[in-house]
């Protein structure tokens, strides 16, 4: 309504009004156009800029495929930093806190991503005697750590002792405390070990491998919350928390001409589907992940999507240490009633989501190792309910499971068993940060739902862990004297073939006892810009930062 | 004087406010679910680790003693350290609450700006079609929440015309047009829901004002529109808009926990989140009291603000 006392129109009856609507909305774009030009201004457009003298260069060299000095890259990873502490590490994902990690510290040793081979890295080598008992670390000479101190046997030794202190609470303090080191000279540690095993250098590679300086460690309180010393490709210029770690090359690195890049910025976006974005709109050079239906965020963009294949599997533990599921046959009852190419589906509903064939990748010499699961069978899945209803034991339990493709996958299991008589599933979802203490640590569950992906790449530190007695991600509780026995026997051997016979009795074992049913497969998506290249992967997918460089 | 000794009685009341406050927050933190400590330890905690962490933290203590040692510290500045990082958990919130602050800063005044102008506009233009049309898109505006608007800006400005970031920071010592590229897309977000509600709050007020007698008289007198709304209008209708303005530096401060974390920008509200993920305790209950001491303060602030504004409102 309009007032009958104010004649309010004749403001904009007037010429200037139109010109206030064009005002508003030129406002509205004033904070883009000044990002841009900002953006530009200062030319380091997320990595996108680089020398013009390199560039020139790096056509040529590329075309001859040598690699290039010169350039920036950004990569993305979906957790922040919170410690530089090797003893927080919580594992070697990628997009945690290994890429952040391996920048600085670089690797004692390295685990192909592939075929999970053991490759030297600041360790020039290690190998076992003939009865794998005791092993001789040799690292490369000259290696100094970013401080300028030495890289030396002592400095490995002074590590992995705090490692394996009950008083540092390590992560990794099980494989620390699995051998004794003993310092032989400058450049080499013995390793020995009470049993045989011959993948002691997997075990080093996967949890032992980032070396922080004894001195800085000593000496620097903030050596592992802002200022980490250690002797990678590296160092630490710029630290955002919660934002982007911004690096440098390390003028000390033993590798001359390396790190190929003259810059690297790591950056932290946690939401999902903004890593997501980042990768379509070509925000970042480079983004390395377990997930899966890469190829539709890249869609119609240059992002180039190599192929890597990886090990693991995204799995359900039975809870072995208590009813109902202390009985082996409820297990078989579960794994034979569900259909596991539907609940991977429904865990991660993306193209190439399905169930497992090998926990291996093709590439790994145990990729063939006979693990076939058991097909679904309904029938047989309802005699064993209706037997162990009879018997007074009837399948009830519930399942814990958190975040939303765990939730996914437990409703479906609670779906499909519905169908089925003398089974009663019950849900009891919770917050992610709790699964790993109601889960892992109480042991409160009947059968819980992992969230995300398993990484394996050898039988050892992986099936071993998964299934040994008190084994660090043997959730399930299995304890069994004869598979400990089995899993011996597997590192005792030293050569491939006498590891994939003794790995098959495990996996028969394995495949009778089911303490754990892996449902879904695990991918590897790396994308990157056309013009990165050195991308060569190690543990479960982190880059080798020296070897990166840019083609323009 | 009389505002210097309402300040100082407004901060007297302060008190068993902030008690109140830091009680209620200690309490529902030791309602969360889980245990810090095997969190903060991961798969192969043992029992020994865990009642080591817990007693060092005091986690293992009654909730009352808890909370007086907590806030015996809180008065010397000492929040303890975050049991992720070690680190002091005061150096935590400092080196995140500059972003905060400029977020919710650059928020606010851009959606009292964007409102003022709007509703002075339509106002003038009462009944037209841009009135109604501006009505429409506050409505519009207030019915989207912040984390349904990151989503639509950043499809729109990043996606698919490429102007913005998807995500990301850079700090302002890297310079300030950098920063603005990074800052727009989450401060556009944040500003939209403001600006919908300071515009309904400003153009009913200036509606009510325009009908004012004094600017029946200023007409008459020949004043000009533009004058008359800037000079006569306008200050008398802002009462309303700055209670608002108040009350919305609290809800900004609770939407930059969504929006910080979306684009990935490094303030107190991505800590608290992180910190609620792994349950820090320390952090979480420290970033918790700030925010709410901040909404207390700014409410205060904004009630000396009306006898400025407005000389009828007497300061007690």
């Amino acid at each position: 309504m309009s007032s009958p006392t104010f004649g309010q129109p004749k403001i904009f009856s007037s010429p200037m009004g139109h010109r206030k609507y064009l005002a508003l909305l030129g406002a509205l774009t004033v904070p883009f156009a000044l990002a841009s030009c900002g953006g530009d201004a200062d030319g380091d457009d997320q990595g996108a800029e680089t020398d013009q003298d390199d560039s020139a260069n790096g056509e040529d060299d590329a075309s001859n495929g040598e690699p290039v000095s010169g350039g920036e890259v950004t990569q993305v990873i979906s957790v922040d930093t919170s410690t530089w502490d090797p003893a927080r590490l919580p594992n070697m994902n990628p997009t945690l806190s290994a890429s952040p990690f391996s920048a600085v510290y670089g690797q004692l040793l390295y685990s192909n991503v592939e075929s999970g081979e053991v490759e030297p890295g600041l360790a020039e080598s290690m190998t076992p005697n003939e009865d794998g008992t005791v092993w001789e670390l040799t690292l490369r000479d000259g290696v100094e750590f970013s401080d300028g101190t030495a890289f030396d046997a002592e400095a490995v030794k002074t590590n992995w002792d705090r490692l394996a202190d009950p008083e540092t609470s390590a992560v990794s303090a099980p494989a620390a405390q699995s051998f004794e080191s003993e310092v032989i000279d400058e450049l080499t540690l013995e390793l020995t070990t009470e049993e045989p095993d011959f993948f002691l250098d997997r075990v080093v590679a996967s949890q032992l491998t980032f070396i922080v300086s004894p001195t800085a460690m000593d000496e620097n309180p903030d050596v592992f919350t802002d200022d980490p010393v250690g002797a990678g490709p590296f160092v630490l210029s710029e630290a955002v928390s919660g934002s982007h770690y911004v690096y440098t090359p390390n003028e000390n690195y033993w590798d001359e001409g390396k790190p190929y890049l003259d810059q690297l910025t790591i950056q932290v976006i946690g939401d999902r589907q903004q890593q997501r974005d980042t990768v379509s709109s070509q925000n970042t050079d480079l983004f390395i992940a377990n997930a899966m239906g890469a190829e539709e965020w890249i869609a119609g963009t240059d992002m180039q999507l190599p192929s890597f294949d990886v090990g693991g599997s995204r799995s359900m533990f039975f809870n072995t240490a208590r009813a109902p599921f202390d009985d082996p046959r409820a297990r078989e009852a579960i794994a034979l009633a569900l259909d596991l190419e539907d609940i991977a589906y429904a865990n991660e509903p993306e193209e190439g989501s399905t169930s497992p064939d090998s926990l291996f990748a093709e590439d790994s010499p145990f990729y063939d190792v006979d693990f076939a699961l058991p097909s679904q069978d309904p029938d047989e899945a309802q005699r064993l309910f209706d037997e162990l209803a009879e018997e007074g034991s009837p399948v009830e339990f519930s399942i814990v499971a958190g975040g939303a493709g765990g939730t996914r996958s437990a409703e479906l299991i609670q779906s499909e068993l519905g169908a089925y008589e003398n089974v009663t599933v019950n849900l009891d979802i919770i917050p992610l940060p709790n699964f790993e203490e109601q889960v892992a640590f109480r042991g409160e569950f009947d059968l819980a739902i992992r969230p995300g992906s398993m990484f394996v790449n050898s039988p050892s530190p992986g099936i071993d862990q998964l299934l040994r007695t008190g084994g660090v991600n043997n959730i399930s509780n299995y304890s069994s004297d004869e598979m400990d026995e089995l899993l011996d026997a597997v590192r005792a051997e030293s050569e491939v073939e006498d590891q994939r016979d003794a790995l098959s009795e495990v996996f028969d074992l394995y495949l009778e006892e089911l303490p754990w049913l892996p449902f879904g497969n695990t991918e590897l998506v790396v994308t990157h810009i056309p013009e990165l290249e050195g991308i060569e992967l190690f543990e479960e997918g982190t880059a080798r930062y020296q070897e990166l460089y840019r083609t323009d | 004087m009389v505002i210097l000794r309402a300040v100082a009685e407004k901060l007297l009341y302060l008190l068993p406010v902030l008690l109140l406050v830091t009680l209620a927050t200690t309490l529902l933190i030791d309602l969360l679910p889980g245990d810090p400590a095997v969190t903060v330890l991961g798969l192969g905690a043992t029992p020994e680790q865990v009642e080591r962490i817990n007693t060092e933290y005091g986690f293992d203590r009654p909730f009352y003693e808890r909370y007086v040692t907590w806030l015996f510290g809180a008065l010397t500045g000492d929040f303890g350290n975050s049991l992720v990082t070690s680190r002091p958990v005061l150096a935590e919130i400092t080196a995140r609450l500059p972003v905060t602050i400029q977020l919710t800063a650059m928020s606010l005044v851009l959606a009292v700006v964007f409102a003022i102008i709007l509703a002075l506009v339509a106002a003038v233009k009462e009944g037209s079609k841009f009135d109604r049309m501006m009505a429409a898109l506050a409505s519009a505006s207030m019915s989207v929440p912040p984390f349904v608007a990151a989503v639509v800006l950043v499809f729109i400005f990043a996606l698919v015309l490429g102007w913005s970031p998807v995500a990301g920071y850079s700090p302002l010592r890297d310079g300030l047009g950098r920063n603005l590229y990074y800052m727009a897309l989450p401060v556009i977000t944040m500003a939209m829901l403001e600006t919908g509600f300071f515009y309904r709050i400003l153009r009913g007020d200036l509606g009510t004002t325009l009908r004012e007698d004094y600017i029946l008289a200023a007409r008459s007198k020949g004043l000009g529109t533009g004058y008359i709304m800037l000079r006569h209008a306008l200050r008398p209708s802002l009462f309303s808009l700055m209670a608002m303005v108040g009350l919305s530096v609290g809800r900004l401060l609770g939407g930059s926990v969504i929006v910080e974390y979306f684009f990935s920008i490094p303030g107190l509200g991505q800590l608290l989140v992180n910190s609620v993920t792994t349950l820090d305790i320390p952090v979480i209950q420290a970033s918790v009291v700030l925010i709410a001491i901040f909404y207390v303060l700014i409410n205060s602030t904004v009630d000396v603000l009306y006898s400025v504004v407005d000389p009828r409102v007497k300061l007690r």
